[in-house]
């Protein structure tokens, strides 16, 4: 496996109560785990904690074998938990949480994702995004309805068409993507990729600094620009 | 500024604005917001908007409910129904209800139904399209574009683009979109299309 350095930050953000994302990462283990939660009261806090905690007892338990499997059966094992938690509990009904996972083996690398949490990589300069939202303008995107300028500025960007929590099954996006060192990934909720462009994104990644400083960059400019929703990232160097 | 849209057996009696910074429900008239009902209790809940918006039940014989529980004090969201006694009130707030916050619209198990547009006029007059997916893309890109979203209870009809929106029944489409009932016209990007339930 290549050398791997990551640092993560999440963020209340400016106007929220709560901050319903939650995040892990284990560098030694060579995963990463960011959840956004959704639902009123303090359900969205329940469905990211509980994700993240799943799939961390996956991932530490990993030694070798299909890491797509794993990410895609830890992730199914945690929409099972809060679909269920939500049928039992009223005041956890219509909880759900979007996750992006990624997991390094020896040789290969894989991520997982439901919903709008979004994987970037940074490679010579350019962003490239590993994953396609689950939402509903990126569908009409997909679908050559709307344009991606036109997706950015539609007041219906916030609609998921896929979290975990909704039904007793879900279907994980699952891609293994390669590594070269140099390169630098961005796991992130819409918090963060709402606020801020692709371009400052990629200005940001593309400066020497560690990940940590440019985790603490991300979110301090996502604040600056408004902060309207909670936000993480965990920034990844490969080395 | 939030509201309370204050109903009683579905019938809308009133919106309340919450101007103050904390107004109290009851049955006594001296309340801010008075309901006649012998179920609430003379000084029942008070709504208090300090910071974050929240309702205390102020030890009631009948009970403050926000979205069917039991509560004492609660934070309120945009949307939430408060219950008291025989009335509800909802809680609105536009401003809070900002773009960011996530909804999810994924396919339930409940809902199943099916629909039909039955195009009236425009490039596909006489045809009649079932409706069997959660999601129909309407419209023409770089025109009208609106989305039919299958939901539990109904479909409804969601604007994406286009200025002005589509419209129902003559009317342009408000951005959170409209619930369709059997026979509704729709009007996008040059097509009258007729919303049928069986």
């Amino acid at each position: 496996m290549a050398s791997i350095h990551m640092w993560g930050i999440t963020d209340t953000g400016r106007q929220r109560a709560r901050n319903e994302d939650a995040i892990a990462w284990d560098e030694a283990r060579g995963y990463a785990v960011l959840a956004d939660g959704v639902g009123g009261q303090n359900a969205g806090d329940v469905a990211s904690r509980l994700v993240v905690s799943v799939l961390e007892s996956h991932l530490r338990a990993v030694c070798d074998g299909d890491a797509g499997h794993v990410l895609a059966e830890a992730v199914r094992e945690a929409n099972a938990l809060i679909h269920g938690q939500a049928l039992a509990n009223p005041v956890h009904a219509g909880m759900g949480s979007t996750v992006v996972a990624v997991l390094f083996l020896p040789c290969e690398a894989m991520v997982a994702h439901v919903g709008d949490s979004r994987l970037y990589r940074l490679r010579e300069g350019r962003l490239e995004a590993l994953t396609v939202d689950h939402s509903l303008v990126q569908e009409l995107v997909s679908g050559g309805f709307l344009t991606p300028e036109e997706a950015r500025a539609s007041g219906h960007r916030n609609v998921i068409t896929r979290a975990l929590g909704s039904a007793s099954d879900v279907a994980v996006e699952v891609r293994r993507f390669d590594t070269r060192p140099g390169d630098r990934l961005l796991l992130c909720s819409d918090g963060l990729s709402d606020m801020v462009d692709e371009d400052t994104i990629a200005a940001l990644l593309s400066r020497g600094a560690p990940p940590e400083a440019i985790a603490l960059d991300l979110v301090a400019l996502a604040n600056d620009n408004g902060g309207k929703d909670n936000i993480s990232a965990i920034v990844i160097e490969v080395a | 500024m939030p509201k309370l849209i204050i109903t009683r057996e579905g019938v809308s009696l009133r919106d309340y604005p919450l101007d103050r910074t904390r107004i109290t429900i009851g049955r006594k008239p001296d309340n801010d917001v008075f309901l006649d009902d012998q179920t609430v209790s003379s000084e029942h809940a008070a709504v208090s908007l300090m910071g974050v918006p929240a309702i205390t039940d102020l030890g009631s014989t009948n009970g403050t409910f926000v979205n069917g529980v039991r509560i004492s004090k609660q934070e309120l969201r945009h949307g939430d129904v408060i219950r008291i006694g025989q009335h509800e009130l909802k809680f609105i707030d536009e401003d809070a209800q900002d773009l960011a916050a996530t909804m999810v619209f994924a396919p339930t198990a409940a809902a199943a139904h099916t629909a039909r547009l039955h195009v009236l006029a425009g490039a596909r007059a006489g045809t009649v399209l079932e409706v069997k997916q959660e999601r129909t893309t309407l419209g023409k890109p770089g025109g009208q574009i609106a989305v039919l979203l299958r939901e539990p209870g109904g479909f409804r009809l969601l604007p994406m683009a286009g200025q002005p929106p589509a419209q129902v029944n003559g009317r342009p489409m408000p951005a959170q979109g409209v619930v369709l009932t059997d026979s509704d016209e729709i009007e996008i990007a040059g097509s009258r299309l007729r919303f049928e339930v069986r």
